[in-house]
């Protein structure tokens, strides 16, 4: 998604590619999904408040469709023996999908840092186990990390991130 | 509160916290299915989560649909999946208009940096319980290792690998057994 995007904005924006990459880490960084962030500064870096809203609605457009046309199915099909089979087969083929996605996003936050092994223990233990609500363990570790990166002003050589990059 | 307006909040609240591609979303969704009975089974939470995988658009926009739909209808779907987008559409917004103020801060830097762990802890935490509702039997297990061998191995398009899953569901629990 992310490449296709990016040459999206680059064709149509006649942006330069350092600003490319600011609004790739911005669509990336404020909640939501990528696509719907990127159609928001598409849109509006092309046709202003209005233009954002067009290219949102394209955005989700086919997705609703699409969508909808599955769920108003769904309860006939779901009856049917062989979609059951179907879906027993599927439901542990999504938990590989998790593990997977698990790894992968691993890698890419850098968990071998004991602070980022730390922090992700600690999550899932307080919301997988203790119940404590996402929205409260994300505020939490969005604070940790403000505060982790706020005190590192004078970062040490080789660790310019900071304890949780 | 009705059950509309409660889910409606649901996604609300679900959108504003969506960090890390989604799956914050599912964490809570999760929670949703599990303290407010009635809404889906657990298995029916894993089929919603394995459709909107193999579907095209992000995960996040085809749950909502998908739930809303199931819940009331088509303008249903429309109204959740808005709602979901609602606090991501605003803050993208904001953050075009006043970019340069945005693109420096250093405190949504550093949020970022223990958010994205944190995300990793909720996927797993959702693992739990899905893992409950998905690893019935021996079959299931095998087709769980095949899946991740297609994955990591092969690096197959995650669709083909759900749908390759279904299929030797079919195969194996209605033909083999």
């Amino acid at each position: 998604m992310l490449p296709i995007l990016q040459r999206e904005f680059v064709r149509n924006c006649w942006m330069t590619d350092n600003e490319c990459m600011d609004v790739i880490s911005l669509t990336t960084s404020l909640p939501g999904p990528i696509v719907v962030n990127g159609a928001t500064f598409m849109g509006y870096k092309l046709k202003g408040i209005p233009g954002a809203f067009a290219a949102v609605a394209g955005a989700i457009l086919p997705s609703i469709v699409i969508i909808t046309i599955i769920a108003s199915v769904f309860s006939t099909i779901t009856g049917n023996q062989y979609v059951d089979y179907f879906f027993a087969g599927v439901r542990p083929g999504v938990c590989a999908l998790l593990l997977y996605t698990m790894v992968r996003l691993s890698a890419v936050v850098k968990l071998r840092k004991w602070q980022n092994a730390a922090l992700a223990l600690a999550t899932f233990v307080a919301v997988g186990v203790l119940g404590v609500h996402q929205i409260f363990a994300i505020l939490a570790s969005a604070a940790i990390g403000i505060l982790a990166y706020s005190k590192n002003r004078a970062p040490k050589e080789g660790d310019e991130d900071g304890p949780f990059s | 509160m009705g059950l509309f307006p409660r889910v409606c909040l649901f996604f609300f609240s679900a959108g504003a916290f969506s960090f890390g591609g989604g799956y914050a979303v599912l964490s809570m969704l999760q929670r949703e299915v599990v303290t407010v009975q009635g809404w889906l089974s657990p298995q029916e939470f894993v089929n919603i989560i394995a459709i909107a995988e193999m579907t095209p658009g992000p995960i996040t926009v085809n749950t909502s649909t998908f739930v809303g739909y199931q819940l009331f209808g088509l303008l249903g779907g429309i109204l959740c999946t808005l709602c979901i987008i609602a606090v991501p559409f605003s803050l993208s917004l904001t953050a075009s208009i006043f970019f340069q103020k945005f693109k420096e801060n250093r405190y949504l830097k550093g949020a970022l940096k223990g958010i994205r762990p944190a995300v990793i802890g909720l996927i797993a935490a959702v693992s739990i319980s899905m893992a409950q509702a998905s690893f019935t039997d021996t079959a299931s297990m095998i087709i769980f290792v095949v899946s991740l061998g297609l994955l990591w191995k092969f690096k197959w398009n995650p669709i083909l690998v759900l749908l390759a899953s279904g299929c030797c569901g079919i195969v194996v629990y209605g033909v083999i057994l």
